[in-house]
C-alpha cells in the first residue's frame, strides 16, 4: 500500500516535472532567439556541473579508499592545478563565454531598424500595450502578437509600482520601473501561443497579472495588425447602447464608438482575445459575466468600480456585445 | 457587660460594602415600589433641575469637540437659509417659531423644550451641534435622523446662530418663502391652515417660479423622472442618507413620489446661477471631459452629459457648493450606499480637493442641456 502510494507520487511529481517542461509557460521551451541561447548556457552549466560533481566524488573516493595512489593526491602541485588554476579557467572561460552567448553590449540593431515598435505599461494588474506602426499608433491590453522571425523591441514602463515582464518561452524577465523605459528585444523562432507573467510582486492580485504572446507567421501577423488598428467591428449590438447608458466609456475605450476612456483596457477587439482579466479567465460569454459580476471577487482591489447598477438584462447583452468586439 | 469594637481596616471595607449594597436594594425597592410619580405634570423640584442641568451642560460641553470645517462659514446665507427651512419643519413644532406661542401639548413636555432664541447664546458652537447631532436622552431631543451627515447639521447651527435677532416675520422670509393666499373659510374648514408644511420643496429647490433658495439644494429642474424618484426612494427607504430629506420623503406616498418626479422633470432646465463654462478653470474642463486617466478617473461626462443612464443625473447647472459637498461625502464614503452612489465612491475616493474645486466650478458654469437619449439619426454623438 505504502509502496504503491510512494510510486504513484513519484509518477505525479514526474509528470508534473514533464508537464512544466511543456508548458505554455516553461523557460525550458527555448522558443525565442534569446531563451534559446539562455537554455544552451543552462545546459552548457547543468552539463559541466555534473561532470565536475563526478570528477569529485572519484577524487573522494580515491581519497578514502585509494591505497597508495593517495600519496598523489597530497602533492602541492595537484593542490595548485586541481584547486586554484582548474577553477580560475573554468570560471573565466565559461564568464566570457556567457557574455558572448547573451550578446551582453551587442547594440540591438535588428530590432532598432524594425518598423514596429511596442510599448508595454505595466499597471496594477494588467498590461497596457501600444503598437506603434508607421500607419499610426492604438491601443490593446494583455495580449502581444509578434512576428515570427523579426526581432521586436518592447519599451518596458510601468503607470503605478515596479512590475516585471517575463515570457519565458521567448526571453529573459526585465524590470518595468516607473519614470523609465527599459527595452526588451523579443523574437520568436516558430508560431505558437505563449503565457507571460508578472515576476516583481506588486500588490495583492499580483499572481493574476499574466498575459499571452502569440507569435504569428509574417502574413498572418500583417492581416491581424490590420484588423486590430481597425474600429470595432459590431455594429447595431444592443449591448452597445447598455454599454454608453453605464458609462462603460468613462473608462474604456472602444474606437470607432463614442466609448474613448483611458483608464482601464482597451476594449476594441476584446473578444478576440485569448484570455480575460489578464490571463484570468477565458474570453467567452459567461466569463464576460463573471468579470461584470465578480471583478472585485477575482481581482480585489482593482481600479473597477462594483457595477451593481446594472440590472441581469443588461449584464447579459454587455457580456454578449464584449464577446462579441472580435 | 461592656463590648469593645476595634476598627480594624477590614471591618471598615466591610462596612462600605455593605452600605453599598444597601444603597443598590433601596434604589431597587424603590423604583419596584413604584411609589414615586414620574408623571411630567408633576415637574422636577428646584434642586433636581438644577442637577439635571448641571450634569446635562457638562456632558455636551465634554463630548462636543467637532469644530466647523475650514471650507464652511457660519454667516453664509445660503447655510442659514437651509438651516432655517429645516427648523420650522424639524424643530419648530416643539421648540416654536420667533413670534410664535409654543404649542400646549409640546409645552406639556418634561423638560419643556427651550425657546431657543433666549438660550443659544449659551452654547459655543461645537455644543450646538453636538446637540442637534447626537440629541439628549430623557430630553425628548431626537437625534440627527442622516447617519454620518455632520455636515448637514451646520446649517442648523448657522441658523440658530441667527435666530435671536429674528421676528416672526423675518423668520417666515427665511424659511417659508411661500407667501400663500389665505384660504377661503370652507377650504380652511375642512383641510386646515393652508402653510408650507414639510413637504414643500420649493422651501429649498426650485420651481417653475422661482430658483433653488440655497446653494446647498441642488436644482431639480430638468433631472430625469426615473433619478428623482430613485432618489426620493433611497431618501425614504434609509438608503441615501440626510436629516433633512429623509423626514420629507418619509412623509410621501408611492403616487406622491412619481408625481413630484414628474413635475421637475418636466421643467426646463435653468441657466447656470454664475459664470460661464469658458471662465472655468481648465482643470474642471479636462476633468469633466476626460478625467484624470493616470488616476483612475473617468471622464465625468460618461455618465453625467445627459446620455447615460436616466438614474444617473445631469450635473451642468447645479450649484458649486452642492457639487462640492456631495463630491466630498462620495470622496469620504458618507454617500456609498447604493449601487449609484457605491460606483461614484470609488471614483470620488481618487479626487483631491483642487480637483474637486475645479471640476464642481465647471459644472455649475456649464449650460445645462435637455436629456437626450441618442436615436438611431443622431448615431448616439455627444
Amino acid at each position: 500500500m505504502n509502496c504503491g502510494r510512494a510510486r504513484m507520487a513519484g509518477i505525479l511529481i514526474l509528470a508534473a516535472l514533464a508537464a512544466g517542461c511543456a508548458s505554455e509557460q516553461s523557460a525550458f521551451s527555448g522558443e525565442g532567439v534569446e531563451s534559446a541561447r539562455t537554455l544552451m548556457l543552462t545546459w552548457i552549466l547543468f552539463a559541466g556541473g555534473a561532470l565536475i560533481l563526478a570528477l569529485v566524488c572519484g577524487l573522494t573516493a580515491l581519497a578514502l579508499f585509494g591505497g597508495s595512489a593517495r600519496r598523489t593526491l597530497s602533492s602541492e602541485r595537484l593542490v595548485v592545478v586541481g584547486g586554484i588554476v582548474f577553477p580560475a579557467v573554468v570560471l573565466t572561460v565559461l564568464l566570457f563565454y556567457g557574455y558572448a552567448l547573451l550578446g551582453a553590449g551587442a547594440a540591438t540593431g535588428a530590432a532598432a531598424d524594425s518598423p514596429l515598435r511596442i510599448t508595454v505599461e505595466g499597471n496594477r494588474w494588467w498590461w497596457r500595450v501600444t503598437y506603434h506602426t508607421p500607419d499610426g499608433d492604438f491601443d490593446t491590453a494583455n495580449e502581444l502578437r509578434i512576428p515570427v522571425g523579426e526581432p521586436v523591441a518592447l519599451e518596458l514602463t510601468s503607470a503605478d509600482v515596479i512590475h516585471s515582464f517575463w515570457v519565458p518561452a521567448y526571453a529573459g524577465k526585465i524590470d518595468m520601473i516607473p519614470g523609465r523605459t527599459n527595452t526588451l528585444t523579443l523574437e520568436a523562432s516558430r508560431p505558437g501561443l505563449r503565457r507571460g507573467q508578472c515576476a516583481e510582486y506588486c500588490g495583492g492580485p499580483h499572481a493574476f497579472m499574466s498575459f499571452y504572446v502569440e507569435a504569428l507567421d509574417a502574413e498572418a501577423f500583417t492581416d491581424w495588425l490590420a484588423s486590430e488598428r481597425g474600429d470595432a467591428v459590431v455594429g447595431d449590438h444592443p449591448g452597445a447602447d447598455a454599454f454608453r447608458r453605464a458609462g462603460c466609456g468613462a473608462c474604456h475605450a472602444v474606437r470607432g464608438t463614442d466609448a474613448s476612456g483611458r483608464v482601464g483596457p482597451d476594449l476594441t477587439h476584446v473578444g478576440s482575445r485569448h484570455s480575460l482579466g489578464a490571463g484570468l479567465l477565458a474570453n467567452e460569454k459567461g466569463d464576460f459575466r463573471a468579470w461584470i459580476e465578480r471583478h472585485q471577487e477575482l481581482k480585489p482591489e482593482n481600479l473597477m468600480p462594483e457595477m451593481a447598477t446594472l440590472d441581469e438584462a443588461d449584464i447579459d447583452s454587455l457580456a454578449s456585445y464584449l464577446a462579441a468586439l472580435k | 457587660m461592656q463590648v469593645r469594637f476595634r476598627l480594624t481596616p477590614l471591618r471598615l471595607l466591610g462596612g462600605v460594602v455593605l452600605l453599598f449594597a444597601l444603597t443598590i436594594i433601596g434604589a431597587l425597592l424603590v423604583a419596584w415600589s413604584g411609589v414615586y410619580s414620574i408623571a411630567a405634570s408633576r415637574g422636577h423640584p428646584g434642586w433636581l433641575n438644577d442637577f439635571l442641568e448641571l450634569g446635562m451642560r457638562r456632558s455636551v460641553q465634554t463630548n462636543s469637540a467637532l469644530s466647523p470645517p475650514d471650507h464652511l462659514d457660519l454667516d453664509d446665507p445660503s447655510l442659514v437659509q437651509l438651516g432655517a427651512a429645516h427648523f420650522r419643519a424639524g424643530c419648530a413644532p416643539c421648540h416654536a417659531a420667533p413670534g410664535e406661542p409654543i404649542n400646549p401639548i409640546f409645552e406639556g413636555m418634561l423638560p419643556t423644550p427651550p425657546r431657543l432664541e433666549d438660550y443659544v447664546d449659551t452654547w459655543e458652537d461645537e455644543d450646538l451641534h453636538w446637540i442637534v447631532y447626537h440629541g439628549l436622552q430623557y430630553a425628548g431631543m431626537p437625534a440627527w435622523s442622516g447617519a454620518d451627515r455632520e455636515d448637514e447639521v451646520w446649517a442648523v447651527v448657522a441658523f440658530l446662530r441667527r435666530l435671536p435677532e429674528l421676528d416672526r416675520e423675518g423668520f417666515r422670509a427665511l424659511a417659508g418663502r411661500t407667501d400663500l393666499a389665505p384660504s377661503s373659510p370652507e377650504t380652511f374648514v375642512k383641510e386646515g391652515r393652508n402653510a408650507a408644511g414639510l413637504t414643500a420643496c420649493a422651501r429649498c429647490h426650485d420651481d417653475a417660479e422661482r430658483d433653488i433658495a440655497s446653494s446647498l439644494a441642488p436644482r431639480l429642474s430638468g433631472q430625469s423622472a426615473a433619478y428623482l424618484k430613485l432618489t426620493l426612494e433611497d431618501y425614504r427607504a434609509n438608503r441615501r442618507q440626510s436629516g433633512i430629506m429623509e423626514p420629507v420623503a418619509a412623509e410621501l406616498t408611492d403616487d406622491q413620489i412619481d408625481q413630484l418626479a414628474d413635475y421637475f422633470a418636466g421643467l426646463s432646465p435653468r441657466p447656470p446661477l454664475k459664470g460661464d463654462a469658458s471662465d472655468a478653470s481648465e482643470m474642471g474642463r479636462d476633468i469633466a471631459e476626460n478625467g484624470i486617466p493616470d488616476r483612475g478617473v473617468g471622464a465625468c461626462m460618461s455618465c453625467h452629459g445627459g446620455m447615460a443612464e436616466e438614474t444617473y443625473p445631469v450635473l451642468a447647472g447645479q450649484s458649486q457648493t452642492y457639487l462640492q459637498n456631495q463630491l466630498r461625502l462620495f470622496r469620504d464614503g458618507v454617500r456609498a450606499e447604493t449601487p449609484q452612489a457605491e460606483l461614484m465612491s470609488a471614483v470620488a475616493a481618487r479626487l483631491e480637493d483642487s480637483e474637486i474645486d475645479a471640476v464642481s466650478a465647471y459644472f455649475a458654469a456649464t449650460t445645462p442641456v435637455v436629456r437626450n437619449t441618442p436615436t438611431a439619426d443622431t448615431g448616439g454623438e455627444l
